[in-house]
């Protein structure tokens, strides 16, 4: 293949790590109130 | 080492809004900033603020294995949440083991008149903070049935708040206490108390 081709696919799996990493540190760090004996 | 006093602001009670408490940063007294707000916890009927989970400061940082009691609370003010030293910090467990608290968000849960009234879903917990902390309010975003084109308002608590299940349950005349605004909504509080609790 040509080089171009491994460079897209290089960063296309770059973009797709940042993503997940920023959406699961993103769903980590989300505050809220909390209560007992609630359901959410 | 004594532990410090309970305090919050200095000059009488104030109402804030949960979501200008969280992600506020936790700072010593010594002016290290060592960690800030992710979760407000509460407890009981009267709705009083147990303490707080908390996440770490840098970009990366991840919730942390401590919480902070309220009691450790040394102030907290506009900017920060204020304590004496990083040793307020305590074992997560064993803050949310004073408000055994096995509970949920409560952003986004339905609130409920007594008589099945669906008004609306919660956007954000009104608290009045002074030396303790107690939830009195919800901010919701309306139904229909409240006759508030949708908006979003504030409605009052009783004293003794509904949180089991998972909808939040409210006495049918707070809707006639709703307000628009932080502003009045203290008065609003009062008066419903008083309403419910047989006086003018």
């Amino acid at each position: 293949m040509q080089w171009w081709v491994w460079l897209i696919i290089v960063l296309v799996v770059v973009v797709v790590l940042v993503s997940c990493a920023a959406a699961i540190q993103f769903r980590r760090r989300r505050g809220g109130v909390i209560a007992r004996g609630h359901r959410s | 080492m004594t532990a410090p006093e309970p305090v919050g602001p200095d000059r009488g009670t104030v109402l804030m809004r949960a979501k200008e408490i969280v992600k506020r940063p936790v700072v010593t007294l010594g002016g290290e900033a060592v960690a800030q707000i992710k979760d407000i916890v509460y407890g009981g009927s009267a709705g009083e603020i147990i303490g707080f989970t908390l996440a770490g400061r840098g970009l990366f940082a991840g919730p942390r294995k401590e919480a902070l009691a309220w009691a450790k609370v040394h102030a907290l003010g506009r900017d920060a949440l204020m304590i004496a030293d990083e040793g307020a910090l305590e074992d997560r467990k064993s803050v949310l083991a004073k408000a055994d608290a096995h509970g949920g968000d409560v952003i986004a849960s339905r609130v409920l008149t007594e008589d099945g009234t669906e008004l609306g879903k919660v956007s954000d917990v009104i608290l009045e903070v002074g030396r303790t902390a107690t939830v009195v309010g919800y901010a919701i975003d309306s139904t229909e049935a409240l006759g508030k084109n949708g908006r979003t308002v504030l409605i009052p608590l009783p004293h003794t708040i509904s949180v089991s299940g998972e909808a939040l349950i409210v006495p049918p005349s707070a809707t006639d206490f709703v307000t628009d605004d932080l502003s009045g909504f203290g008065a609003a509080v009062h008066a419903f108390r008083t309403r419910l609790a047989g006086g003018s």
